[in-house]
């Protein structure tokens, strides 16, 4: 009988839960034009579109859509002390490499990195390994440094914000945590930690690390519950301005707190992922019905 | 959006109607055909001769059994190597004669057909009349023939002496029947008149049948012998003989050994009409016989029968077989498609299996109808294993994506040749099977896992890759299916239903059964 009705309804008992099935075809496919996708999914176009509105991205040092620039351009390169290679159309966090200079010398999480595995490194991107076998291009901007208020939870990595927003409306929102396990990564499917946000107040609510709750780091042991984030207002209104320069009405924005600049854009996601309802232990609809 | 899903539902509505319209429609005209006969049993009967003869050419002759209002005979199948086989009409008689084409050699028969029967039984309305009318031919049936001695003089005195003028037909067919009936009986094999019965006072069917014949016709009832085998699970040599008696322009059957009056059973397989041999052969030869008899579920929808009523029909896709228009599995592997098409559906939105690739579970499922499926099951996971270990060094030592993968297949390819070489040297009958593995399926699934075992990690890749076998099981399954393949050939119809139901699924926004998992601490909070 339960499995009839979940078959005929398909609702689960939490009717505010939004699963997979919905998510594409109540909101993705309904309120997002497949032609607009890629001002999305591709990096550079999304910076295009925000940069002369004045909405806070990281700064591009170089884009190479070349193999035969990589080297060239790489030399061009070396005055800069910190960089971040991306492919412009990966997702997932994939194939990003973090490279800070020390005494003349690349180092990539804390190891030495020859120049030959880093040209390497832009051939792939360019041959589409991280883009789902399209070409693509690489995008090579500032490093971020993260805001010391993220050093006094966990020291390592750069922690970013997702806000979920349908039609310029904020639906929830979730700060992304690097662990030991996820290696630096935010990524909630990498082993990052996923913690949810009263939107209202701009506090902590419980982190989520895929499995159980916990309410301070379990790494550090640095306290999240109940945290004050930094730059709260500011983060909201540069989600809605964002989001009101795109076709696209069901968003993710990915937000990273700059020690110098403050909130800063990162990137915006078509399909943002469902976890963020365990990070903050509540189902999406009831803020979508709200 | 309202509106839209008005029109949805209609286009759903219409389409699905249309297929039980024309699935119904085919069925009615299914039942007119052939299944106004519904069996209660089914038996596959085999008669098994065996003939041995020096310096001669020897020959079997048997009656062998046709369809009647009670029963059906299908399937037939004559086996006889270095034998002529020949078919004649002896009146109501179908009559089989192997005949060897050279002498002095040994000689196996084996005739099958399926049999499907049902119990008949006549309710014999009292006050009936002796005085019967009857068409002409239905003389002959009075007359007396070389075992059934209607003038003798015994049995004539019998004959009256039960029966009673005054009696109505059925009252005085009892009398008869009773009496020999409760004549008790032997298990004799010899033939047995009906003179013979009556004198000794005790016969097997053959004896008794002859004898109820004789008394009916002394008194002027149309009567005859029928000759058949009483269809158990086993391996038997005896054949029966039974009765039948024309009442009211009807053939009646009777069986006075085991007491069945006005009817029979289901299993009695009718051969022959009159007093025959079942089987007769070359004498003085070297001769062995059995029918073996095993019961039979059969398959209902695809038999004979059905398929000749549904060959007429446009709708089905039997032409197709039968001409030849398109190869057997290329006309399976596309009307499956669908089908297997919607499982993997469901296994993805309502299920949430993940796979690599949409369509990759329904090729590797169709190769592995090839290969066999442990075999293909096998070389599969070898090569996954292969693959994926061979994928990590090669990353590690920054080998680009397309080079990696060009070695990975060559690699694989050494391996697939040396298992080739394996199964062919030791005789490993089992492993020749993956011969028939199609090594662009294994190229593309090759592909997808090195990138995945990459990106994903080596736990996440095998996960994903066990789900993809999974699914690919339940297509296996599937394409397996002799049943599945039969009713897609008669009813192609149930495309329209895999549209239909898929349409719906494409609508369907429920929670995922994985999701259920997921968020179980969401859904119990």
């Amino acid at each position: 009988m339960k499995i009839l009705n979940w078959l005929m309804t398909g609702r689960s008992r939490n009717p505010f839960l939004l699963g997979i099935n919905e998510r594409n075809r109540q909101l993705v496919y309904r309120h997002n034009e497949r032609m607009y996708y890629q001002l999305a999914d591709d990096k550079i176009l999304t910076k295009s579109i925000l940069e002369p509105e004045g909405i806070p991205c990281a700064k591009t040092y170089a884009i190479v859509d070349k193999i035969g620039d990589i080297e060239k351009c790489w030399n061009r390169l070396q005055n800069f002390d910190a960089l971040a290679i991306k492919p412009s159309k990966g997702s997932g966090g994939g194939g990003i490499m973090i490279l800070k200079k020390k005494s003349d010398k690349w180092y990539k999480n804390g190891e030495a990195i020859s120049t030959s595995e880093i040209l390497l490194h832009m051939a792939k991107i360019i041959m589409g390994q991280f883009s789902l076998n399209a070409n693509d291009r690489v995008l090579i901007e500032e490093c971020i440094e993260s805001h010391d208020f993220f050093k006094k939870i966990y020291s390592d990595g750069v922690p970013d914000l997702r806000v979920i927003l349908l039609n310029e409306k904020i639906l929830m929102g979730m700060l992304r945590l690097p662990t030991a396990k996820s290696e630096g990564k935010a990524n909630l499917h990498q082993g990052g930690l996923g913690i949810g946000i009263d939107l209202q107040k701009g506090t902590l609510l419980k982190a989520y690390d895929g499995e159980s709750y916990h309410t301070s780091h379990p790494d550090s042991g640095g306290s999240i519950l109940g945290v004050q984030l930094p730059f709260w207002k500011e983060i909201l209104n540069l989600s809605i301005k964002t989001a009101e320069q795109f076709p696209l009405k069901y968003i993710g924005v990915d937000i990273v707190i700059d020690q110098n600049i403050g909130p800063m854009i990162m990137e915006i996601n078509v399909r943002p992922g469902l976890g963020i309802q365990m990070a903050n232990e509540c189902g999406l609809k009831k803020s979508i019905f709200a | 959006m309202e509106k839209g899903n008005k029109r949805f539902r209609r286009v759903i509505g219409g389409i699905i109607a249309l297929a039980f319209i024309s699935m119904a429609f085919k069925v009615s005209s299914l039942k007119k055909d052939s299944e106004r006969f519904l069996t209660d049993k089914s038996f596959k009967v085999n008669y098994k001769f065996y003939a041995k003869a020096k310096d001669k050419k020897l020959f079997v002759k048997s009656y062998i059994p046709s369809d009647n209002e009670r029963q059906r005979i299908q399937m037939k199948k004559n086996k006889a190597k270095g034998m002529d086989f020949e078919l004649l009409n002896e009146g109501d008689n179908k009559r089989a004669i192997w005949r060897a084409k050279k002498s002095n050699d040994f000689f196996s028969i084996t005739y099958s057909f399926l049999f499907k029967g049902k119990a008949i039984k006549y309710e014999l309305e009292d006050e009936i009349s002796c005085k019967q009318e009857w068409p002409e031919e239905i003389e002959h049936y009075l007359i007396s023939e070389n075992n059934i001695e209607v003038k003798d003089p015994a049995i004539r005195e019998k004959a009256f002496e039960l029966y009673d003028e005054k009696k109505d037909l059925k009252q005085n067919i009892n009398a008869l029947f009773s009496f020999v009936h409760e004549m008790p009986s032997a298990p004799i094999r010899d033939l047995t008149t009906a003179k013979m019965a009556l004198e000794q006072f005790q016969a097997s069917c053959n004896g008794k049948s002859r004898l109820f014949v004789a008394l009916c016709r002394s008194v002027g009832i149309p009567a005859r012998l029928k000759g058949g085998l009483i269809l158990e699970e086993t391996k038997k040599r005896t054949s029966h003989l039974w009765t039948e008696v024309y009442i009211q322009n009807k053939w009646v059957p009777f069986d006075v050994l085991n007491g069945h009056f006005a009817s029979l059973p289901a299993h009695y397989l009718e051969v022959h009409n009159g007093d025959r041999f079942l089987l007769t052969h070359t004498p003085d030869i070297l001769f062995d016989y059995s029918y073996e008899i095993e019961k039979s579920t059969g398959i209902p929808l695809l038999n004979i029968d059905k398929e000749s009523a549904l060959s007429q029909s446009s709708f089905t896709l039997i032409p197709f077989l039968e001409e030849r228009i398109i190869s057997k599995e290329m006309l399976f592997l596309l009307i499956l498609l669908p089908l297997t098409g919607l499982i993997i559906a469901i296994c993805k939105n309502v299920i949430g299996l993940k796979t690599y690739g949409v369509f990759l579970p329904i090729l590797i499922a169709h190769s592995f109808s090839v290969t066999g499926y442990f075999q293909g099951m096998f070389l599969l996971l070898l090569f996954s294993s292969v693959v994926a270990l061979l994928t990590i060094p090669l990353s590690k030592w920054g080998i680009l994506h397309t080079p990696k993968i060009v070695i990975v297949l060559s690699i694989s390819i050494f391996l697939f040749i040396a298992l080739i070489q394996i199964s062919r040297t030791f005789g490993i009958v089992w492993l020749s099977g993956i011969s028939f593995f199609p090594i662009v399926i294994m190229a593309i699934l090759s592909e997808r896992l090195a990138r995945s075992v990459e990106e994903d990690g080596l736990s996440k890749a095998s996960n994903l890759l066990g789900q993809t076998l999974l699914v690919t099981s339940l297509c296996f399954f599937i394409f397996n299916s002799v049943f599945i393949k039969s009713l897609l050939v008669v009813f192609p119809e149930i495309i329209l239903l895999v549209i239909g139901i898929t349409l719906m699924l494409g609508k369907w926004i429920g929670v995922r059964l994985s999701e259920l998992n997921r968020f179980k601490t969401l859904i119990n909070a």
